[in-house]
């Protein structure tokens, strides 16, 4: 071959990387950008009618099927009470019921011939009528309210996922209100008795009254079919005592990974000092439910380090709270080239989680933000919800 | 000029179907490969040691003895790469996570397993995706076979 040719050849070469590196950015964010945005919510500006209940003749026999055991609960859960256990109105819970829909690649509303049995998706969302979201409401204030968890950090993130219906399923095994994996139930079992003792044995109101439940709620066993942890009797009282379980596990296990890992000193170290330890905490436990707790609290760590090394270095300056903004969807698409040591929180796992749903943090703030605009700041969610502020 | 458009349409085949890793992303720093692979290389001798060990005392000894050599190696080296600090932070916490003797019980390993991706990987369904755990659940298995 000669000069010329050779020349010709490398010249192909190197085109033909320059073609494939092209296609390979185009490629990825546009897959960046058409999973995230499914993600979503693109939730219109609120009606009123998004706040009142469903009438069940108006719903139709096919969007009724909850409703003869819903109407089975005792009145205590049913019917309005004078005083609720929830810290929040019961409007937020109509509302999230009635505006999710499940639109989610492979998320649907389940279809269970029997409360044990395998469930089968594309049913019809249920008909939210006033029992059904009685129910919901009254059983989640009690079963939060006895094991003393807060109530309002909840509902972003169960508004994003199963918008409190007790049929929602996601693509995996994720089932129910709760929306647990089969490897949290299985964890979560090793507590399951010491939790109805508790209920047992506990003097609080909301306590009491689930106590004559609690026969009919047993634990879950492995590799069971997912309607057992959907459809009524048991459901929702076994899904979220499952809930409650999980949020007291990962609370106490961020508390021991932040200690034993010593993050608040790196935080410090990367320039950002002064917050307060709860918000932290609500962070991490949150973050926890999609990549682990012990996981979730190295991720502060690893990004904190980077930082502060970055600041070494003289690349990056101090974290501030921006750096804590979950609000942008759009953190982590576009770096180029990624530095770590200059990343947001929200650009560094978007680029470095290994595992769960990808911005799953700024997925729930996306939900809390659609709460808060359309109540009042604070009503059904805290306005500082999933945000970090240095006092310094 | 027919070998210049073969080799370009090869180069282009190969380009598509290699994953985006072999171009660079998730910021992999080529020159931080050989700490992780010490690291994973101690882990594998870790579980070389373990089917050589007699008795539980002997398989919680190398186990302890590997996390300090991990941490040895990875204290000489400056900072890797982010995915690999990651990783390597990860796995130290696994390993961490493991009971040691006189705590373990062999009849619970499956709880020391279920607790491991609970807390690492709640989400992972049927395949384990996150490398650090997939690896911490070799030792696991490995010393869990070998533990009496």
């Amino acid at each position: 071959m000669n000069r010329f040719g050779f020349l010709f050849v490398l010249l192909f070469v190197a085109a033909s990387i320059g073609v494939a590196l092209a296609y390979h950015r185009w490629q990825g964010s546009l897959a960046g950008q058409a999973n995230f945005s499914s993600e979503l919510p693109a939730f219109e500006r609120a009606q009123p009618a998004d706040f009142e209940f469903e009438k069940t003749e108006e719903c139709g026999a096919e969007r009724t099927y909850l409703e003869a055991e819903i109407e089975k609960f005792p009145p205590v859960f049913r019917d309005v009470r004078a005083r609720a256990a929830a810290d929040f109105p019961r409007a937020c819970l109509t509302y999230m019921m009635k505006r999710q829909s499940l639109t989610k690649e492979g998320a649907s509303f389940a279809r269970c011939p029997a409360s044990e049995g395998a469930a089968g998706g594309g049913s019809p969302k249920p008909c939210v009528s006033e029992n059904y979201v009685n129910v919901v409401y009254n059983l989640f204030g009690d079963v939060t309210s006895c094991f003393e968890i807060p109530q309002k950090e909840f509902l972003p993130k169960l508004f994003a996922e199963s918008g409190f219906h007790l049929n929602a399923m996601s693509a995996g095994f994720d089932a129910g209100i709760g929306h647990l994996s089969p490897v949290e139930i299985q964890h979560a079992n090793a507590s399951f008795e010491s939790f109805k003792t508790r209920i047992a044995s506990s003097d609080l109101d909301a306590c009491k009254r689930l106590k004559p439940y609690l026969s009919k709620v047993q634990a879950f066993p492995a590799g069971e079919n997912s309607c057992g942890l959907m459809m009524p009797p048991q459901n929702p009282l076994r899904n979220l005592v499952y809930l409650a379980i999980k949020y007291d596990q990962h609370a106490r296990a961020v508390q021991k990974a932040l200690a034993r890992y010593d993050v608040v000193e790196s935080l410090r170290q990367a320039g950002f000092r002064g917050f307060e330890p709860e918000q932290l905490q609500q962070v991490l436990i949150t973050l926890g439910f999609d990549t682990g707790p012990i996981a979730a609290v190295l991720y502060m760590k690893n990004f904190a380090q980077a930082r502060a090394h970055a600041i070494q270095k003289g690349e990056a300056g101090p974290l501030q709270d921006s750096d804590f903004d979950f609000n942008d969807p759009s953190a982590g698409r576009g770096l180029a080239s990624p530095e770590a040591g200059s990343m947001t929180f929200p650009q560094y796992l978007a680029m470095f989680q290994v595992s769960g749903t990808p911005h799953f943090l700024t997925r729930v703030k996306a939900h809390a933000k659609v709460l808060n605009t359309t109540f009042k700041e604070g009503t059904c969610v805290s306005d500082s919800y999933l945000s970090l502020s240095s006092s310094l | 000029m027919r070998f210049g458009l073969v080799s370009f349409a090869v180069l282009v085949a190969l380009g598509l179907c290699f994953p985006g890793s072999l171009l660079g992303q998730k910021g992999a720093d080529r020159g931080s490969v050989n700490v992780r692979q010490k690291v994973d290389s101690e882990v594998l001798n870790l579980q070389r040691n373990f089917d050589r060990s007699k008795k539980n005392t002997d398989l919680f000894r190398v186990l302890k003895k590997t996390e300090l050599e991990i941490s040895r190696v990875r204290k000489k080296e400056p900072r890797q790469s982010e995915a690999d600090e990651v990783y390597m932070d990860q796995l130290a916490a696994v390993l961490g996570e493991i009971p040691r003797d006189g705590e373990f019980k062999k009849e619970s390993c499956f709880d020391y397993r279920t607790s491991l991706i609970s807390s690492f990987e709640p989400k992972s369904g049927s395949e384990i995706k996150n490398p650090a755990l997939k690896t911490g659940l070799d030792v696991l298995t490995a010393l869990c076979r070998q533990a009496k």
